[in-house]
């Protein structure tokens, strides 16, 4: 099967494209343009799985590195000792935070894992983000990480795998010029039927990741 | 429930019901060491008033006073950044990459400091032909950087003063070869300036732009393109 490019906007269905599709893999991939001696760049991938009220219903719900601290975490399969966030219905398996970029090495920056028949009727949605962690939630407490944006950042792109297989099912490609952003919403995957859609959504804010819990929390 | 957003241990002062920080890491070291200046400034300041004291009313005490301060020295810890600093390396940069090694991979730490002359198979297995950067498309920009490791080369070029390095630059398949040329070259002095920046002496460091040989991944994905945009290093 040949992996499909979406632009902006564009909706895809996974149901169709891959029958019989139950684990994916969200892989998440960019080039920060780093200085230097400048400030380090940390990007984060997140997910907020949203019901009807465009709410997470419960903390576990956002999956973010800071779920480890809360309990919420599993052990990765193959980095043993590194820990990954999941939700409380055990459909999302979140990234592994590497804040020096030092895992780096491979394909995809970060990943995650959604077994799509386990996600709780409750959710509805779930929107895929990558944000920018900067002062004073960052490691290293530097100031200078206020400066830091999508517009320093190259070849950001979200792609989905099927995970029993290791085909790509879709690549998106975010185009778009940021000029102060710091934090995207990539794109979401939601419910249709009982089928799943992704929506390649582009959209960007201001405000890190706290404005986007802001919005779904 | 408060969510903690914070990345580092500042998470108190922050109004979101969730805590962004990610400090869990940097917390142990900072209280550790700031545990570790009180213990030593007590140490110091109640061996300098034992030393006087002692010095004063017994004379027998002049023999043990030797072996305070050198048993303060060897508590205190920088009898190697002190040879370091010979080196020309920051003390202040020694120490952070002597604890970033602690943290990351005492393995690693344990090879450089216990033979410090000589490298160790497995250490320059890690190191030679590691990709420390990798490049923006048409550029000698840095894109990506693996800070550890180019922590563990420059503190094994410091401890080794007679070791020198070798970059290889080198480019995707992108755009024509005589441009990839020139390119994997500045990506070699790219990095050769980033060392020199860190205090190795620029004699100690070779470079050759490779153009786009050697590729480490396919030239036909962008994720291999973006791989092969990079330097590789060799001790010598």
């Amino acid at each position: 099967m040949s992996s499909f490019n979406l632009n902006k906007g564009d909706r895809f269905s996974l149901s169709k494209a891959a029958p019989g599709l139950t684990v994916v893999k969200i892989g998440m991939g960019w080039d920060p343009n780093e200085e230097p001696g400048g400030p380090e760049f940390d990007l984060d991938v997140s997910a907020f799985s949203i019901g009807g009220d465009f709410k997470i219903p419960s903390d576990s719900y956002f999956t973010f590195y800071g779920q480890i601290r809360m309990g919420n975490k599993i052990e990765d399969k193959v980095e043993k000792g590194l820990f990954r966030p999941f939700t409380e219905d055990g459909a999302i398996i979140g990234a592994i935070d590497d804040p020096d970029g030092s895992r780096s090495d491979g394909d995809d920056d970060e990943d995650m894992f959604i077994d799509l028949s386990k996600v709780s009727d409750k959710i509805e949605q779930i929107i895929i983000c990558c944000t920018i962690c900067k002062y004073p939630h960052d490691n290293k407490k530097d100031r200078r990480t206020l400066d830091l944006n999508f517009g320093k950042v190259n070849d950001c792109y979200i792609r989905i795998v099927d995970e029993s297989n290791g085909a790509e099912i879709l690549r998106y490609d975010l185009k778009d010029q940021y000029t102060n952003e710091d934090a995207v919403e990539f794109g979401r995957l939601f419910r249709v039927g009982e089928s799943w859609e992704f929506e390649a959504m582009g959209r960007a804010h201001t405000g890190s990741l706290q404005t986007l819990v802001d919005m779904y929390t | 429930m408060a969510f903690d957003l914070n990345k580092n241990d500042g998470a108190k002062k922050e109004p979101s019901k969730f805590d962004l920080s990610k400090g869990e890491v940097e917390k142990p070291a900072g209280k550790s060491s700031g545990w570790l200046i009180g213990l030593l400034g007590i140490m110091v300041v109640g061996g300098g008033i034992w030393y006087y004291a002692s010095g004063k009313t017994d004379p027998a005490a002049k023999t043990s006073a030797p072996n305070v301060s050198s048993d303060q020295a060897s508590v205190v810890v920088p009898a190697s950044p002190a040879k370091e600093k010979v080196s020309g390396m920051d003390t202040t940069a020694v120490a952070k990459v002597k604890s970033t090694e602690i943290k990351e991979d005492s393995i690693s730490k344990t090879s450089i400091d216990a033979a410090p002359a000589k490298l160790p198979t497995e250490a320059l297995k890690a190191l030679n032909h590691s990709v420390p950067v990798t490049f923006v498309q048409g550029s000698s920009s840095f894109a990506s950087t693996n800070k550890t490791l180019i922590k563990h080369i420059v503190a094994y070029l410091i401890k080794n003063p007679t070791v020198s390095v070798h970059i290889d630059g080198y480019a995707s398949s992108d755009g024509p070869i005589a441009l990839n040329q020139q390119i994997s070259q500045a990506r070699a002095d790219a990095f050769k300036n980033h060392l020199t920046a860190l205090n190795i002496e620029a004699s100690r460091i070779s470079t050759t732009g490779k153009g786009i040989e050697n590729p480490i991944a396919s030239n036909h994905t962008v994720s291999g393109r973006k791989r092969n945009r990079r330097i590789e290093i060799t001790l010598l």
